[in-house]
């Protein structure tokens, strides 16, 4: 028997995460048992689990892996797909930070409250943000201040202010601060306009003020000090929740403005690729599909209403955002948005590089999609296209890929102001060098354009 | 105003000491303080509400008790 702890999870005392013979248990310590009681007695877990807001777990009798510290052992509902926050767009996070609100506001409700505030424990489940830590609750101590709200603010507060005051790119910021964006740094960069909006005058620049000036004095001095009453600690949860509910981002008046009516092929080619696509996965009846490159998530969304768990990856935060609200407004359940550059995707992070995974070791899809996408990699990021194949037959048995010939016109804006050195760069080459990875299923010309869909299969 | 006077200002009007458990989180005694800097104006500004809520339902009840008459 060969457990692994999952190292996600091991800052919190309460319990830990670890896989045996590829199944996920929760461990819940000893030291946690009297919150756990608390939280199915006072009802909070039923009424969390049926509004879809806690990942369900069941309790099951398997030996646990670390048996001297060990209560209980969970089996949590199965989640298809980890993303962090870096991978996130606007809405995403937005989204995140006020299921955590929420959280807390039901949580006091029952006598209890959140321990920790981190975007790590929120998870998109079947198209909703969900808490997938179900040791995150504690028993209230009445009077006290809220030991996550520094927490909350560095993961939630402070990016999304950055995003929708700054530039909405600074979300990359939590790649490297994994507790979230330092308050004093937030406060820098920050528009000093934004000291006018009331809420991030006191979450955000009053907070990082006071910290430097309590920095070092103890915490248990501070709170002796004075108590923040229950209706007190309501009232700054509500007005959290309306400082987040007001910070917007919209991709239009900047340099996203008319980035998805610049398309060159006609309704025609359009419904004709649709078309191919949707035959290829009939083909190959995959589980789980990455699109990579997928734009606003237009042929995603061929492979999910097949049924197709479909990662829809791009690296523009305006195509995630566009594609995330269409998903959410049509509640769709298999199709998960992310923000990925192909060219630098996510790397393992945090202790011992282990507390975030890299990208390409979270879930093994059946296929990928690249459609208008191996241009970008090849010309635009000078990638050769041998190594293009071997990294996508690294990810996946089978690829749907279109090939863009350099007479297309957006191959030549690719060209127009640099020299082309791709002389490798046309059908044949293409063949050529992936031939070398996979085999040839289909091919088929798109009609009305000079495109080329293949469906490959790994060798 | 400076932000230890109105700390000093609430904190002595309105609070009582409180015995604290320490977390396992390091909440920062910055978020701790000014937490009770923004506790109190949530809690004045939500008991403020409250009561101009309270009001505006006695003026409506008030106003259709005379179009009863």
């Amino acid at each position: 028997m060969v457990d692994q702890k999952v190292s996600a999870s091991f800052r919190d005392p309460s319990g830990f995460v670890f896989t045996r013979h590829k199944q996920l248990y929760r461990q819940v310590n000893k030291s946690y048992q009297a919150d756990y009681e608390l939280l199915n007695e006072t009802g909070l877990y039923a009424e969390l689990t049926s509004a879809g807001l806690l990942v369900p777990h069941k309790e099951v009798s398997v030996a646990p892996a670390e048996k001297s510290l060990a209560y209980k052992v969970l089996q949590p509902e199965h989640i298809q797909f980890i993303s962090y926050a870096y991978e996130w767009s606007f809405s995403q996070l937005k989204d995140a930070a006020l299921l955590t609100l929420d959280l807390q506001k039901r949580a006091l409700a029952r006598g209890l409250w959140l321990k920790d505030a981190t975007s790590a424990n929120i998870q998109f489940h079947r198209g909703r943000p969900i808490l997938i830590d179900s040791l995150s609750f504690e028993a209230y101590p009445e009077g006290q201040p809220w030991t996550a709200y520094r927490q909350f603010c560095q993961h939630f507060l402070a990016p999304l202010a950055l995003m929708a005051l700054v530039d909405v790119r600074l979300s990359q910021m939590l790649r490297t601060q994994l507790d979230g964006i330092d308050l004093e740094l937030c406060s820098r960069l920050l528009p000093s306009g934004s000291r006018f909006n009331f809420g991030l005058l006191l979450h955000i620049h009053l907070h990082a003020s006071a910290q430097k000036r309590y920095a070092g004095r103890s915490t248990r001095e501070a709170a002796t000090r004075a108590s923040v009453s229950k209706m007190a600690l309501l009232g700054m949860v509500d007005q959290l929740e309306r400082t987040i509910a007001k910070l917007q981002w919209k991709p239009v008046g900047s340099a996203w403005g008319n980035y998805y009516a610049e398309t060159n092929y006609s309704n025609a080619a359009e419904a004709h690729k649709g078309k191919l696509v949707e035959t290829y996965l009939k083909k190959i009846k995959p589980k789980a599909v990455w699109d990579l490159g997928a734009n606003n998530g237009l042929y995603s969304r061929i492979a999910a209403r097949l049924g197709t768990f479909t990662v829809s990856q791009d690296y523009d935060p305006a195509a995630v955002e566009q594609n995330y609200l269409h998903a959410r407004a049509e509640h769709e359940t298999n199709l998960h948005p992310l923000l990925i550059d192909l060219a630098n995707p996510s790397p393992a992070l945090g202790w011992a590089n282990q507390e975030r995974e890299v990208l390409s070791q979270r879930g093994a899809p059946d296929a990928l999609m690249a459609l208008a996408l191996v241009h970008h990699l090849a010309i635009g990021n000078n990638l050769p296209l041998e190594r293009i194949a071997e990294f996508f037959a690294s990810l996946a048995p089978w690829v749907i890929i279109e090939f863009v010939p350099k007479s297309d016109s957006q191959v030549n804006r690719l060209l127009a102001s640099r020299k082309d050195i791709f002389d490798d760069y046309t059908l044949e080459g293409f063949t050529k060098a992936f031939s070398k990875t996979f085999k040839i299923e289909t091919q088929s010309p798109i009609a009305e354009s000079e495109r080329t869909l293949f469906l490959l299969k790994r060798k | 105003m400076k932000l230890d006077s109105l700390h000093g200002i609430i904190a002595g009007l309105v609070f009582l000491p409180v015995n604290s458990e320490p977390a396992y989180l390091d909440p920062g005694s910055g978020s701790f303080i000014i937490q009770i800097i923004i506790a109190s104006l949530a809690a004045i500004s939500y008991a403020f509400r409250s009561q101009i809520a309270k009001l505006g339902s006695l003026l409506r009840r008030s106003k259709d008790k005379d179009q009863d008459k």
